[in-house]
């Protein structure tokens, strides 16, 4: 039975979260409150037991500011900047608090002092205002506050819930970049890799030391950011795989979560454990832009890896919980395709600011490269593909031979067809997109021995990119260089280069960078080896703009 | 050819293989010891696919193939740090084919003898023993690495039509996926023979091949694809029997 306004209370809102100077309205408004009679057995497993109760948001207090090896949600009085959320009740008489649903996550806080929580279920409060200190201490953890009047009996409801954690998509702005500056001999660095990060990203780029870390260059596979937020408050996540440096606990960048993110504010979880896969790495776990999909909106994006079904998958207990954040609901592609297996060996997604979505979707297109490499003349010299072959390069002294190798060319009409294009209607449809979503990126693979017949980038995977925020504040794609040339460092007479530049948006700046010996020849790209840390999205807050997903 | 197998794989050709390895890079150390010593620095560092791979300026000079197969021969290092040094071999096949069939002939290590054997795709017929021999291995994963490898030698057909026999279902869809790559005419009715596999992965691969073989005779022989269970299949079926 739906039920009048009960308090009179702060400007504009009934329930209000507020933080000095970071007031924000949570928006909860309380007039006409829904029926009290439907109860969480009400509800389905997994699913908000109140649909339309208002929401009081708050980030889990799951980050260790302390850096004593314990969660603060064990230890004691909340006290960082994002351990709580802050809201205030204005009873006009004396009332009744009852707290159910997840108590075991769920503390408020009065007056320094735990006033609320699993063993303490019920509360009075005197007349007048109080300002109460909500913590959680899981995401998603659910409780639903009943505030009685005790003169008159009216009550009114709020869900109290934890955040779920959102990884980051590309369309947030970049507030950090992470790569390794390794070296293992003349020619055989990233130097220059390094460098061009460095000119242009300022003083947001970060390097990874090389010996701490074992030479493992692969810094998006260790690690992956995302955000929790509430009205009052954000705190940046980091998720360390279970790839453990592909080895043992300790091995290549397995510390580099603790190391250089976890901090104050600065959370850190990991999911799952035993022995990983090629798919518990992070290039294989990636986050589209805000997409609508049959009607349904994703305010912030869906995410996706490569799983075929079988051995080839992520940790299971990581997959499950990505989708118990139900905001971002998974979708899962074949990417057993590829020896490495990552789903950013040949996609991406790129803001493009001048177009009706905002965003597109880089996919790999092979029928793109072979234009680019008919279009060359046969006889020019490709330095970087000629025969070096104990170093793990290709076999091509010159465009020439790449047309004329019919294997090549019968190998990636098949991935064409068998693979990305299936692949790519898949896409369309998981993420609400069509064909004027795509940029169509020049790709061409080849096969790897020893590695059952399944594919590598041979042109350097350009949709396997970064996206991040010059210094000067300019959205930046950094791609590997194809070297599509004879002179090494003519980028400007590159016409894969010219080409690509023309199918991405005008409105972003492009780099080229130099990947070749440290990570594509080591079977990755410039994504592989980089990481960013991203500006919580404040586009969009999960409690109102997501809710629906919280519904299902 | 076989005589040459023969005599790689017997006793006393290792043995002599590895001296004569031996006094080869004793001869390097005279002649060209910055080569050596570059070949000596040589580090290993973890491909994105998790394996190791070798880097460093030495993979540039001449002493490398012989070092690097002096080392395998040795057998001292671990499995995955031996597994770089062949990598790094194997892709000089075709400059040194008697090095990485002489490794391949005396190693123990399936995984090293598979990443050998992957780069005998740069050889020349002389590696064809090998891969027929491969084929019979009781590895289905070297069987598979030598029928993905044959596709690669226009000799190969006929041995790969044979492959179209093997138990593993893996083995089966390479080598039907490789003898369309080849053109190898007389492969087809062997192929059309795979149209009804137990395995989807080998019904692709067979349609495929008899669509690169000869798409007018394919089309009718796999429209009764178009129902297949597999939507892959099915896919494929339509295409080629449009």
């Amino acid at each position: 039975m739906p039920r009048g306004p009960l308090f009179l209370l702060l400007p504009a809102t009934l329930l209000a979260c507020n933080r000095g100077d970071d007031h924000k309205d949570v928006g909860v408004l309380l007039v006409g409150t829904p029926d009290a009679d439907v109860g969480p057995e009400d509800a389905a497993p997994g699913t908000l037991a109140h649909a339309d109760l208002p929401i009081v948001p708050v980030v889990p207090n799951v980050d260790d500011d302390d850096r004593d090896g314990s969660l603060d949600w064990g230890q004691g009085r909340p006290e960082g900047d994002n351990d709580f959320s802050v809201f205030t009740i204005d009873a006009p008489h004396k009332v009744t608090l009852t707290l159910t649903g997840d108590v075991e996550s769920l503390r408020i806080w009065s007056g320094g002092a735990v006033v609320m929580n699993d063993q303490v279920t019920t509360l009075e409060l005197a007349k007048g205002p109080h300002e109460l200190e909500l913590e959680a201490g899981d995401y998603l953890a659910e409780g639903r506050l009943v505030v009685s009047d005790n003169a008159t009996g009216e009550a009114v409801e709020v869900l109290l819930m934890g955040a779920p954690l959102i990884l980051n998509h590309h369309l947030q702005p970049s507030e950090r970049v992470a790569s390794m500056r390794a070296s293992y001999g003349t020619s055989w660095n990233n130097y220059d890799m390094i460098d061009d990060y460095h000119r242009i990203l300022g003083d947001s780029f970060e390097e990874v030391r090389m010996n701490t870390y074992q030479s493992d260059v692969w810094v998006q596979d260790e690690i992956e950011f995302a955000t929790l937020t509430s009205a009052d408050g954000a705190m940046q996540f980091v998720i360390d795989s279970i790839r453990n440096g592909q080895g043992q606990a300790g091995a290549g960048l397995d510390d580099l979560a603790e190391d250089q993110f976890e901090d104050v504010d600065f959370g850190l979880g990991t999911w799952g454990g035993g022995q990983a896969t090629s798919q518990d790495s992070f290039g294989n776990l990636e986050i589209s832009p805000p997409v609508t999909v049959d009607g349904v909106d994703y305010p912030f994006g869906r995410i996706y890896y490569g799983d075929n079904g079988g051995r080839m998958a992520p940790t299971q207990k990581l997959q499950d919980f990505l989708a118990a954040q139900r905001v971002q609901s998974p979708v899962e592609v074949d990417s057993s395709w590829l020896c490495v297996g990552h789903v950013d060996e040949y996609s991406s997604f790129i803001p493009d600011p001048g177009s009706e979505k905002g965003f597109k979707l880089v996919f790999g297109d092979i029928d793109a490269a072979y234009a680019v490499l008919e279009a060359m003349d046969p006889d020019t010299v490709l330095t970087r593909y000629e025969p070096t072959p104990a170093k793990g390069g290709h076999d091509y002294a010159s465009v020439g031979e790449i047309l004329e190798d019919a294997q090549l060319r019968a190998y990636n009409e098949d991935i064409q067809r068998d693979v990305l294009d299936p692949q790519l209607e898949q896409f369309k449809t998981e993420f609400g997109l069509d064909d004027s979503d795509i940029v169509f990126m020049p790709s061409l693979f080849e096969e790897v021995g020893w590695c059952g017949g399944t594919a590598l980038g041979l042109i350097p995977g350009m949709a396997n990119l970064i996206v991040a925020d010059a210094e000067d504040g300019q959205t930046t794609l950094f791609l590997p260089d194809p070297y599509l040339r004879t002179d090494e460092d003519a980028q400007e007479d590159d016409p894969m280069i010219a080409q690509v530049v023309s199918l991405l948006p005008a409105d972003l700046d492009v780099a080229f960078l130099d990947d070749w010996h440290m990570y594509h020849i080591a079977m990755g790209e410039v994504h592989c080896g980089t990481n960013v840390v991203r500006t919580p999205d404040d586009g969009a807050d999960w409690w109102l703009d997501a809710r629906h997903l919280l519904e299902n | 050819m076989i005589h040459l197998l023969i005599s790689l794989l017997s006793p006393v050709f290792a043995g002599s293989f590895e001296s004569d390895l031996d006094a080869q890079v004793q001869a390097l150390r005279g002649a060209s010891p910055q080569d050596v010593e570059l070949v000596d620095q040589l580090q290993v560092m973890p491909t994105r696919a998790g394996f190791l791979r070798l880097m460093g300026p030495g993979l540039e000079t001449e002493a490398a193939s012989p070092m690097l197969a002096l080392r395998l021969i040795q057998g001292q290092e671990p499995s995955e740090v031996r597994q770089a040094l062949a990598r790094s071999l194997a892709g000089d096949c075709a400059e040194h084919f008697e090095l990485v069939a002489g490794v391949y002939a005396v190693e123990a290590d399936p995984e090293v003898r598979g990443i050998l054997l992957s780069g005998m795709s740069r050889a020349d017929e002389r590696a064809l023993p090998l891969l027929e021999q491969a084929l019979s291995d009781h590895s289905p994963e070297l069987r598979l690495e030598a029928a993905r490898v044959l596709g690669y030698h226009s000799q190969g057909g006929d041995l790969l039509v044979g492959a179209l026999a093997d138990p593993d279902e893996h083995v089966r869809a390479m080598a039907a996926r490789k003898l369309g790559y080849l053109g190898h005419a007389p492969a087809f009715d062997a192929l059309g023979g795979l149209l009804s596999d137990d395995s989807a992965l080998v019904r692709l691969q067979a349609v495929n091949a008899l669509e690169r073989l000869d798409a007018d005779r394919a089309g009718p022989l796999v429209s009764p694809l178009v129902q297949d269970g597999d939507l892959g299949v099915r896919r494929a079926a339509e295409r080629v029997a449009r």
